[in-house]
């Protein structure tokens, strides 16, 4: 193919160190075999176990969107993964991880795991902190109970799920969007540790902001 | 920190988390914000990393801000600064070098001319080393020597975009020293290419085509069979290309026949492009057949593909299908709407990431094999509107339902028994609830089914209602002591105030002054449910509409509706003042 070049660029070759390469298409297959491998390991279950000792099972791949999990199945150095399901179930050593929030927990990966893998290419998919929630995840989300929210947040922030992190962050965000700070206090119950004073010094300060609205 | 916090307090959260949750918040609520606690004061700004002008503010070409200094000040960690409407003044040039030492990107579509040459020399020299993107209009206009001297502190960064032609040529000088290349780490660029840039682009080509990995370029009329060759050959020489997009409108017709031959030399060489995005006006339209066939031999790797041409009415895009059978999501991403489609069999919803925006509605959706799989519909925000598109199979009532009848919801009832029922509806009812068409395509046994239910809830709507006999208004004695006789001199009515009656079951007695103690008759239940049971709209006087000679005048103005409707309101069914105003 270098035929087609009729102008001299050997110059900038030599100097990039990084010539055209021709393996786009093989590129495309090892996407494609990746998919396969993630969707048959996904078949193997493994069995993650709660603070309080419930046990649930997940599929691998699902479980590995946990960066916490994956490490630690990393560490373990098994090379056949079938074996991974024998084992005892990982326990999960911090108290945000309840029965409850493991569950619900288990139940977002395994919606989440085969989500199309981020092309880091595209600037737009590189950034998702401005995209809207989806409405299964607005549904998976909308937990009455304050604790059990506040749970799933911190358990999967412990287990770093990036993802549902992100979900639990925009939920609250949209919950608080629009109140006074005194009901923002209420809602997630937050200590003021404010003076009089101080609080009226920074209102003063942003008064702007409140003229907007 | 020894103190438990209570489960369901935000204070558990450690920092980390909370500067995380927070980050989501839009700048104007972070301000507002601020004075929850302490650790929000501490975190709500950290994560602001992008300052986007035009989105916080609604500010269309103004020269002032007073807000931007506080921004700035509180946003300190700021990384990129966008800005196409607001004119930078000199005070504005001077917080940013004041406060965000962090800039990396600069996105600036305005300065103002006051800018003095010493600020931008000062910002050139604090931001210039840092810099990673310029789109930027920052430069005088005056300094030739000056304007290159500022773009040689930029030596780093990575994305340039270039849009106004009086700065085009600085850069295209730097670009264009042989053998030299300024900008060593130049990833992406966006230009405008003119037939008088045809030597300098080049050069350009040849110090830096390897490393581009995207490059957008609008392409000026003026551009000859000459100048555009030399464009098309520079980008087929850009191997490592991810993304391009060709913007020319008003290509000179003898260009047009090219493309195509153009475009294949582009797919040979580049074989990394994953985006090509085309926005041409070919004024030719049988160049297309080439074009796609073209497309399709050779960019058989592309992720996105994008070609618009407004002078066919032609648009065309295509995406990745993200998801199937889940629920219709409303995703967006940036500016970017995915596809959502309802295919009809299984009423699964395919989920698509290609870009549409609105006028895309109603448009196919076609698989790799050409096969139509789906309709796009843009929903719009919260909408959780259905909609059903059909598989190749039904094309024929797609094109019928397309081009033929849209059934609205607030015309059913009468649509339905115009052709249907034979009954006659006199006046189709303004709904409050405003609803939104639903235009749905479907197969002949959905149809049947819709049409069943259609005539069923028509049948329902013109329906004669019940009607019932007018309300015994004596009231029934329970007790009589006559020894309370004298106590009191007013009645007393008890009212059973617990849960779960009905306004005409709940119990209501009358003790008189007398001792008698009765039921209440009806306007004294239909004062008392008012009073504690109160029905909007409902007076507690009688209205004097239904009094003479009021009454008589109303019906004789034929408005029966609206008296149907106001005493269907006021009384109850078996009030005796109801039936005698209904019949």
């Amino acid at each position: 193919m270098n035929g087609e070049y009729s102008l001299d660029t050997t110059e900038g070759m030599a100097a990039s160190g990084d010539p055209p390469t021709n393996n786009a298409v093989d590129d495309y297959d090892a996407e494609e075999a990746l998919e396969r491998q993630r969707e048959e390991e996904n078949k193997i279950k493994i069995k993650l176990k709660s603070f309080e000792g419930g046990v649930y099972e997940c599929g691998l791949t699902a479980a590995k969107m946990s960066v916490m999990v994956a490490n630690m199945l990393d560490a373990l150095q098994e090379t056949d993964l079938t074996k991974i399901a024998t084992r005892e179930p990982i326990p999960l050593q911090n108290d945000a991880v309840t029965n409850k929030a493991l569950e619900k927990i288990v139940e977002w990966v395994d919606h989440h795991w085969d989500d199309p893998p981020i092309d880091p290419d595209f600037d737009d998919e590189k950034e998702r902190r401005n995209e809207e929630l989806s409405h299964w995840d607005k549904q998976f989300i909308d937990i009455a109970d304050q604790g059990e929210l506040f749970d799933i947040i911190a358990a999967a922030n412990f287990m770093d799920i990036k993802g549902l992190v992100e979900v639990g962050a925009k939920h609250i965000c949209n919950k608080i969007k629009g109140k006074s700070c005194t009901e923002v206090r209420e809602m997630l119950k937050i200590h003021n540790d404010f003076t009089p004073e101080e609080e009226a010094a920074i209102h003063k300060e942003n008064e702007w902001i409140y003229a907007k609205d | 920190m020894s103190q438990i916090y209570s489960k369901d307090s935000f204070d558990r959260f450690g920092d980390d988390l909370c500067e995380f949750i927070v980050s989501f918040l839009s700048i104007g609520h972070k301000f507002r914000f601020q004075c929850v606690c302490r650790q929000w004061q501490r975190l709500v700004f950290n994560r602001q990393l992008v300052l986007d002008i035009d989105r916080t503010f609604n500010v269309k070409f103004a020269t002032e801000l007073p807000q931007l200094k506080t921004i700035l000040k509180k946003c300190r960690h700021i990384r990129s600064f966008k800005n196409s409407h607001l004119v930078l003044s000199d005070s504005h040039m001077k917080y940013m070098i004041r406060y965000c030492r962090h800039l990396t990107d600069i996105h600036v579509m305005c300065a103002a001319t006051d800018v003095s040459r010493k600020t931008i020399k000062r910002f050139f020299y604090t931001f210039g080393p840092q810099l990673n993107a310029i789109t930027c209009e920052l430069l005088n206009n005056t300094n030739d020597k000056y304007n290159e001297k500022a773009l040689i502190l930029c030596q780093n960064v990575s994305t340039i975009g270039i849009y106004s032609h009086h700065y085009l040529p600085y850069f295209l000088r730097l670009f264009c020293v042989p053998n030299m290349r300024w900008f060593s780490n130049l990833k992406s660029l966006s230009m405008t290419y003119r037939k008088e840039y045809m030597n300098g682009f080049k050069v350009f080509v040849q110090n830096y085509a390897i490393k581009l990995r995207s490059f957008e370029v609008i392409v000026d009329p003026t551009c000859d069979k000459m100048s555009f060759n030399i464009l098309m050959h520079g980008l087929s020489q850009m191997v490592a290309l991810i993304d391009v997009k060709i913007i020319c409108y008003n290509m000179k017709k003898s260009l047009t026949p090219l493309l195509p031959n153009q475009l294949r030399q582009i797919g040979i060489n580049c074989r990394k492009l994953k985006s090509l995005s085309l926005n041409v006006r070919l004024n030719v339209s049988n160049v297309y057949e080439m074009l796609f066939k073209t497309i399709g031999h050779h960019f058989r790797h592309l992720k996105r593909l994008e070609i618009t041409d407004p002078t066919v009415g032609l648009n065309f895009m295509t995406g990745v299908v993200t998801a199937v059978d889940r629920e219709p999501t409303h995703t967006t991403q940036g500016s970017q709407t995915y596809f959502k489609v309802l295919l009809n069999a299984d009423h699964k919803y395919v989920n698509h990431s290609a870009n549409i925006s609105d006028g895309y509605s109603g448009g196919p959706v076609v698989d790799m094999n050409g096969h139509l799989i789906g309709i796009a519909l843009n929903a719009p925000r919260r909408s959780d509107g259905t909609f059903f598109a059909t598989t190749s199979a039904d094309i024929k009532v797609f094109h019928k339902l397309r081009f033929g009848s849209m059934i609205s919801k607030t015309n059913e009832v009468r649509f339905m028994t115009d052709s249907e029922l034979n009954l006659k509806v006199f006046e189709a009812k303004p709904s409050l609830i405003s609803k939104t068409n639903e235009v749905r395509f479907m197969t002949d046994s959905e149809l049947n089914l819709m049409l069943e239910m259609a005539r069923n809830s028509a049948a329902e709507k013109i329906a004669m209602p019940p009607v019932l006999s007018p309300k015994d208004d004596t009231p029934r004695v329970l007790a009589t002591d006559y020894e309370l006789q004298g106590y009191i001199d007013s009645k007393f009515l008890l009212v059973d105030s617990s849960a779960g009656y009905s306004d005409q079951t709940r119990l209501i007695v009358v003790r008189e002054p007398n001792g008698v103690l009765r039921e209440a008759n009806r306007e004294e239940r239909y004062r008392m449910n008012q009073m504690f049971f109160p029905k909007e709209e409902r007076l507690l006087e009688e209205p004097k509409m239904f009094c003479e000679p009021n009454l008589t005048n109303v019906l004789d103005r034929h408005e029966y509706e609206f008296v149907l409707n106001r005493a269907c309101l006021q009384y109850e069914p078996n009030d005796p003042k109801y039936i005698d105003i209904c019949h």
